[in-house]
């Protein structure tokens, strides 16, 4: 512990200040999220507790005349209104001793601030990117709503494997959203470090001038730092990126099934948009495939297959359901999307041509509106005046990250003390049709 | 990603690492559902190939042993015993909450 004197009491809350200053720079999932509004600086919350949350409805004006007797209405503002659950506590903690090493108070918060963010960013972001792939086993219809996304766009070369990230990757998931009506502003797109290293060779720097604060020229300069707008997105580097191992055998018999033949296609009725009064369909084919004896239960719901030749990918969906009622003629639904990101029908996938497959897919970025992705933190009860403890709650009021930072508990046998700290949060994808995933090596 | 199975459908679902705590608490498999239907109380076939002899039986052990060796609390213990019999590590998820099973499962046997 430094050696000080004075001004014991603001040690927690400066290094809660410290460690949320750091979060801010290292975590990236929160950058990209919509938080609550609901003001919880007051009440002590706990897991499991929900939080409402609410966003303002699109709105479109009218054109009045009360002269002519075409007057202006009022109505209510309209909200979207849900809530998050508190779904994780995140805690750290660590003994400090009387007899640490005396150091100066600026280098101990500095290093115990960063190793507090540490602590948390990466879990927590692991978490909220689990949001986009953790779809459930499903029977019967489905209302697409709070989902992971469905929209796929994939960097592919000429041969339709997969291939570096490049700006095909944004303008295809572009195109996932845009056919959506997803507004353009606020879209981000999170990809990994190799995707990362591919963009920034991909940039291209202004002919005739070295731009050091634009464009191309810039990120060549700095790299990605932060978030660097670049087609429309807001990109950022996470290394919590998942990727996806390919199913090198689809069919339990004998021989190794890289592909499986598509007997038919047909159309799939059963999941359909949530929001939408009338059943509307999201367009989900189902594919019914042919086996020699079984689908293997390494194709699973949740990853994504390709559809298409070794020469072209025609399509990629996530996998939504495995009927496997009849072993040689499993049915996989999922909702095919070329590489540029156009959804694709029932016409567009050629059974006895195309083929189906689980393929190795090191790159699963993840793309969504700030609207799509709702993030919630809130505090847990501070220990009770008496207890001997101290205790310090910081939250930024443009993230609404929540650090707390408890001590107390010394233990005269081996001097020392327990250090301790939480963030008390929960995370959503509030509508599927706002997320998208882009596909690269 | 590992890959558990529904419960009541069997599919299998790609379920992330940090998420499968949560799956299995909420009645997913991590093997495959298997095609017999499953035995009577008196014959529940022990998990894997996993030796035994270090490993307390779950399904026989006594309120101590529960509680000395796997860590349990009384109440815990008692609602374990309660709750058996017990066929693999996702029966015990499903019934028994508040302890790490997963942590535990390499120290169980259903013998």
């Amino acid at each position: 512990m430094p050696n000080f004197t004075v001004n014991d009491t603001l040690l927690e809350t400066r290094i809660a200040q410290e460690a949320l200053t750091q979060l801010n720079l290292m975590a990236m999932y929160p950058r990209v999220a919509v938080v609550d509004y609901e003001d919880g600086a007051n009440g002590a919350f706990e897991v499991g507790n929900d939080v409402k949350i609410r966003r303002p409805k699109r709105r479109k004006a009218r054109s009045i005349n009360p002269r002519a007797g075409v007057n202006g209405t009022f109505d209510e503002a309209g909200f979207f209104s849900g809530s998050v659950g508190l779904e994780h506590l995140w805690f750290d903690g660590w003994l400090t001793y009387g007899y640490d090493p005396r150091q100066t108070i600026n280098k101990y918060l500095t290093e115990t601030g960063r190793q507090m963010a540490d602590s948390i960013a990466t879990p927590n972001d692991e978490y909220m990117n689990s949001l986009f792939t953790g779809w459930t086993a499903t029977t019967g219809n489905v209302a697409l709503g709070a989902h992971p996304p469905i929209g796929i766009a994939a960097c592919v070369d000429a041969n339709g494997q997969i291939t570096k990230f490049n700006s095909d990757g944004l303008t295809g998931a572009s195109v996932v959203l845009n056919k959506e009506n997803v507004p353009n502003e606020d879209r981000f797109a999170l990809i990994s470090p190799t995707a990362t290293g591919a963009f920034l060779q991909d940039a291209i720097a202004i002919t005739g001038f070295a731009a050091s604060t634009i464009g191309g020229g810039q990120i060549i300069q700095e790299g990605v730092r932060g978030i660097v707008p670049r087609f429309g997105f807001g990109v950022g580097s996470s290394n919590i990126i998942t990727s996806q191992s390919a199913v090198a055998d689809l069919d339990t018999a004998a021989n190794n099934q890289a592909t499986l033949a598509i007997a038919s296609v047909s159309a799939n009725a059963s999941f359909t948009y949530a929001d939408y009064t009338a059943n509307t369909t999201v367009g989900a084919v189902n594919l019914t495939l042919t086996c020699a004896t079984a689908l293997s239960n390494n194709v699973a719901v949740g990853q994504i297959a390709r559809i298409g030749t070794n020469t072209r990918a025609t399509a990629f969906g996530v996998i939504l359901r495995i009927d496997r009622t009849t072993p040689t003629a499993p049915v996989v639904t999922l909702v095919p999307f070329a590489p540029n990101g156009t959804k694709l029908g029932v016409g567009d996938i050629t059974s006895g041509t195309d083929v189906f497959s689980i393929p190795s897919i090191p790159s699963i970025n993840t793309v969504n509106h700030r609207e799509g992705l709702l993030m919630a933190t809130r505090r847990i009860a501070e220990p009770s005046p008496g207890s001997g403890a101290v205790a310090a709650s910081i939250t930024d009021p443009n993230t609404n990250l929540t650090i707390q930072v408890f001590r107390g508990n010394y233990d005269t046998g081996t001097v020392s003390e327990k250090n301790a700290y939480y963030m008390l949060t929960g995370s959503k994808i509030s509508d599927f049709r706002k997320t998208a995933l882009i596909l690269s090596l | 990603m590992p890959i558990l199975y529904d419960g009541q459908t069997g599919q299998p679902v790609m379920v992330n690492p940090i998420a499968v705590d949560s799956f299995l608490r909420n009645g997913y498999r991590s093997e495959p559902p298997t095609v017999d239907a499953p035995p009577s109380n008196e014959q529940l076939p022990p998990q894997g190939d996993k030796d035994d002899s270090d490993t307390i039986p779950i399904n026989s052990a006594n309120l101590k042993d529960l509680v000395d060796k796997l860590g349990l609390s009384t109440t815990q213990a008692k609602e374990l015993r309660d709750g058996r019999p017990y066929r693999n590590i996702e029966d015990v998820i499903a019934k028994i909450s508040g302890v790490d099973w997963l942590s535990l499962s390499s120290k169980i046997s259903y013998s």
